[in-house]
């Protein structure tokens, strides 16, 4: 019995793989004889809406000069161009040099978030984009050097009111630092030059990857905007996006300099990040895939198997545990040969996540030469990667199994050491010396409660939350809903007041600014967050109820 | 015993095998730069001339007496004037290159092989044939006929019946290609280009393009008037507007703007002067009772940003308003007169009849035929064939606009526009669309 259970599991596993090979090897075919889809690079400079490009930043002071040089360069006309860089509570130089180039540059913009803790790269997202003016919004990581013409070539496929994401491609810049570099060089080129390009060919689903990409921020708000709790901000992105029925765009021309991890240590949590987001994205979605009105059968299939590719290593590893259990207690030849193929085709095909075949495949695309003899050192690779990801799909399962898992994971910065410091012109850019904090952040600690605009108004309401100074906090909220000019933002903070008049004991007029938001929301049409509201709003109503 | 342990020790070997390259890069890296991407390059549609220019400037930079040819070393077209001659590594390796000084006519039946530059005007009569690229200083005038490599030409640029370009041609002032010509890559220019019936280009960049002119003629391009009128909208004007908005279309607008202030204005503008007055309701929701006719049979999604998501193939009868970005999932077919107050996306083909209005870009995955006298704000692309049908206008004001297919672009004579065309199966001009559609 023990030996035919045993024996159905390999199967099953057997047969995922196989699925898994079939597909890369269709990636393959699509790229090597396939035809390639047009990416809407015909006309970029004909077609240029207006852009907001955010750059979030936590102690990027290596960085941060770089992104910024090359943002300011960018080939793209101002008056339909803003850079919004959001300075989550750093405590280096990164504020300060970020107020540098703002003061030189009219359409760079900075957020400093001085009040609390920082929250992480979504919750930043999330501020950025409520002072995201324009229509697109573009995201870049602070170690990112973009090309001149990357925004032009990201905005381009906006063009047609289908697409929702576009995501460009990432070149690692560091490559020759050290042994995983190299390899993670190999990866990046194998995924995006052959799995990206031939998703994006087939009508499947690119994935959007968090940065060098962007969306339409209307679809932003109509997904409910950037999920905090999710550790992959940008694949939990994807999916909303997609399984409302927008399209994802990959534009392979859209190219991008990064600094990947160049240590095991950093590599292990990186991965270990990546696969727990991924896997908390297939709790969520899973099923919403699958039963999508609007999808195609084909694009089901492969939103599952893009939603599971962190499962694989695990699945893996129990194949090969069976293995060896039936070569010890079973059917000896019959199980060892199923196990060597099982091996076989791991090592083959599945491997990494860019296969090995397309890692090949992505170095003759891209003409490159000496590069592929490394390849079968991306066996260590592999094998690193399997074990990060199993233990990341345990603590996944268990943390859901718990009910969630937030806190421990999300709402904080899991950040890359920045080691080179160095751009493109190989120049060092800033000493990381010590510095004191931009004078601005310490004038604005200093002053009474005033606030001019938005940002101030919201930074003294938290402030002034946190102080449980309820009553300035409500006034605070006032002036900011009174000046936030964007419908979702407005609702949002008719939340924020609601609660804090909640707090303060008045329900009534908590009660009334929450359903002001309510119905903000249902005139602007946002749903998701309209039924979020409508769920607090008869919590509230309740309370409110059970009291009286 | 010892035969295992042999065995153990080849299958180490083989599979140090597999290292062994991997090894030697590690070691002795040869290739361990980062893939290289010009950060600087700006998008240029006249990349090529101006590449080749560029390539060209420092030919003759301190060229001496020695680089002069002489009579016997020249063929009869340039016996009167001075050429230089010298040497330059291009892509295709070492080029030898003359420049010839003043205005050169090229007899009929000449050939040349090698890269000329004219520092002057050009004019080659019938069947030339130049194998190599040439670079005008002043206007060129092709004769028929003719087979080029590449032109680039300082001036204007006019190409006779039935030249053959292998490349490029490129012009700072207007170029004119005359019926019968193909030009295998694209055809660029800083000003306009002139197509006639019955010729095939890859590309058409510049800034403005029309079919089917007789002749290259400056005043045509003064009077010519390409987009959109620009209206002085007057407070009176807004009244109207506002007044009417809801309870009249745009084109009962438009007749009450010919009433009233003796203008006629083209709905697009209504439409778009009643967005800057902020009276278009940000969003239409969708549901079965709000359902309009032509989507009655169809399953919508109502997918917020102003969109929605249809299922089947639609049509739009004539006079109807579509408020929305639409994506259609099959074929989509509007009759005459039809606003679309978006953008459109069509899985299947798109047939938009004549006088249509479009706010935002019609992407279709297959073909796309474009009625007469139908404006479109933003660009065009399609994964197959377009069609394009006199008095279409692609692109208007700052918006700009493009025109591109994985198949061919049909242009019908009498086609002109402010935008860039790309089409990977060329660019055909025509007298009529019907005319393809009948075979």
């Amino acid at each position: 019995m023990i030996l035919f259970v045993v024996g159905v599991i390999l199967i099953f596993i057997f047969t995922v793989l196989i699925i898994y090979t079939v597909r890369h090897y269709c990636f393959l075919w699509n790229r090597l004889f396939g035809k390639q889809r047009r990416d809407f690079q015909d006309f970029p400079s004909n077609y240029q809406p207006g852009v907001s490009v955010l750059v979030p930043m936590y102690n990027e002071e290596k960085v941060a000069a770089n992104i910024l040089s090359r943002l300011v360069e960018m080939d793209y006309p101002r008056d339909c161009y803003e850079v919004i860089v959001i300075d989550d509570h750093s405590t280096d130089k990164t504020g300060q040099i970020a107020d540098d180039y703002a003061s030189k540059n009219d359409f760079i913009k900075v957020i400093h978030r001085i009040e609390g803790k920082n929250r992480g790269k979504a919750s930043a997202l999330k501020v950025g984009t409520v002072f995201a003016g324009h229509e697109i919004t573009l995201v870049f990581d602070a170690d990112y050097q973009p090309s001149k013409n990357c925004v032009q070539r990201l905005t381009a496929p906006f063009c047609d009111v289908a697409v929702g994401l576009v995501m460009g491609r990432v070149v690692p810049l560091n490559a020759p630092d050290s042994f995983l570099t190299r390899m993670l060089d190999l990866e990046r080129s194998g995924g995006y030059q052959v799995d990206q390009q031939a998703r994006y060919n087939l009508n499947l689903l690119p994935q959007y990857g968090g940065t060098v990409g962007g969306m339409r921020k209307d679809i932003l708000k109509v997904v409910g905007g950037w999920d905090v709790t999710k550790l992959a901000e940008d694949t939990d992105i994807t999916y909303r996006v997609f399984l409302n029925g927008w399209k994802v765009t990959y534009v392979n021309i859209a190219e991008c300099y990064e600094e990947v991890v160049h240590n095991w240590k950093e590599r292990r949590g990186q991965l270990r990040r990546w696969a727990i987001g991924h896997n908390q994205c297939l709790f969520a979605y899973f099923w919403k895939t699958l039963t999508s009105p609007i999808l195609r059968f084909a694009q089901k299939i492969d939103a599952l198997l893009l939603l599971s590719v962190y499962v694989i290593p695990v699945l893996m590893v129990v194949g090969w545990l069976l293995g060896i259990y039936l070569y010890f207690f079973g059917a000896y030849w019959w199980w060892l040969l199923f196990a060597a193929l099982l091996f076989t085709l791991a090592y083959n095909n599945v491997g990494n996540f860019a296969v090995f075949c397309e890692v090949g495949t992505s170095v003759v695309l891209d003409r490159r030469g000496r590069v592929a003899w490394l390849l079968p050192f991306n066996l260590f690779n592999f094998f690193a990667n399997m074990w990060v990801c199993t233990g990341a799909f345990f603590v996944t399962l268990f943390e859901g199994l718990k009910g969630g898992a937030k806190e421990e994971y999300a709402f904080k910065w899991e950040k890359t050491k920045r080691v080179s410091g160095v751009n493109v012109l190989g120049i060092e850019t800033i000493e990381s010396e010590e510095v004191p904090r931009p004078q601005i952040i310490e004038e604005k600690a200093t002053e009474e409660p005033k606030f001019v605009d938005l940002n101030s108004a919201l930074a003294e309401a938290y402030r002034l939350m946190r102080e449980r100074n309820y009553e300035d906090a409500v006034e605070a909220f006032k002036f900011a809903v009174q000046v936030a000019e964007d419908a979702t933002a407005t609702a949002m903070l008719e939340v924020e007041l609601g609660k804090a008049y909640f707090i303060l004991g008045e329900k009534k007029n908590a009660i009334q600014e929450l359903s002001k938001a309510s119905k903000i929301c249902a005139d602007c049409g946002n749903e998701v967050l309209e039924r979020e509201i409508e769920g607090v709003l008869n919590k509230l109503i309740s309370l409110s109820g059970e009291e009286s | 015993m010892i035969n295992y342990l042999l065995l153990v020790l080849l299958s180490m070997g083989l599979v140090f095998l597999c290292f062994l390259p991997a090894l030697v890069e590690y070691l002795r890296p040869k290739d361990d730069e980062p893939l290289a991407i010009n950060l600087s390059m700006e998008l240029d549609e006249r990349y090529f001339a101006h590449s080749f220019r560029d390539i060209l400037e420092p030919a003759f930079s301190g060229v001496g007496k020695d680089f002069v040819l002489k009579d016997e070393q020249k063929p009869g077209w340039l016996q009167k004037f001075p050429v230089l001659k010298t040497y330059l590594m291009m892509h295709r390796g070492k080029e030898e290159i003359w420049l010839a000084e003043g205005d050169i006519k090229i007899p009929a039946g000449s050939k040349f092989d090698r890269i000329l530059i004219i520092d002057g005007n050009l004019s080659t009569g019938e069947d030339c044939s130049f194998e190599k690229e040439l670079f005008v200083k002043g206007d060129g005038f092709i004769g028929q006929n003719n087979v080029l490599c590449c032109v680039s030409a300082m001036g204007k640029l006019k190409l006779g019946e039935n030249v053959l370009v292998k490349g490029w041609i490129d012009a700072d002032e207007d170029v004119y290609v005359s019926e019968g010509c193909e030009v295998k890559s694209r055809a660029a220019s800083g000003k306009t280009i002139w197509v006639e019936k019955r010729s095939r280009l890859l590309r058409l960049a510049g800034d403005e393009f029309v079919v089917g002119e007789d002749k290259m003629n400056e005043n045509k391009l003064e009077e010519k008037v390409m987009g959109l009128p620009t209206i002085r909208w007057t407070e009176g004007m807004d009244t109207v507007i506002k007044e009417n908005f809801k309870s009249k279309n745009f084109s009962e607008i438009k007749e009450l703007f010919k009433e009233g202030f003796n203008e006629d204005i083209p709905e697009m503008l209504i439409f778009r002067r009643a967005r800057i007055l902020n009276l278009i309701e940000p969003l239409v929701k969708m549901n079965e009772k709000q359902k309009p006719g032509f989507l009655k049979d169809n399953k919508v999604w109502m997918q917020g940003g102003e969109s929605v998501l249809v299922k089947g193939n639609v049509t739009i009868s004539e006079g109807e308003t579509v408020p929305y970005n639409i994506i259609v999932k099959g074929e989509l077919t509007s009759q005459a007169d039809v606003v679309f107050r978006g953008g459109l996306h069509a899985t299947g083909k798109i047939f938009i009849g004549d006088r249509n209005s479009i706010t935002g870009s019609v992407v279709g995955e297959e073909g796309v035929v474009l009625g007469m006298d139908t404006v479109i704000e933003n660009c065009v692309d399609a994964e197959k064939n377009i069609f394009i049908r006199k008095g279409v206008i692609i692109g208007t004001e700052k918006r700009g606009g493009g025109l591109a297919a994985g198949g061919k672009i049909y242009l019908e004579e009498g086609v002109s526009g402010r935008y860039k065309v790309y089409a990977e199966g060329g660019i055909q001009t025509v007298e009529s669309i019907d005319e393809i559609f009948s075979k």
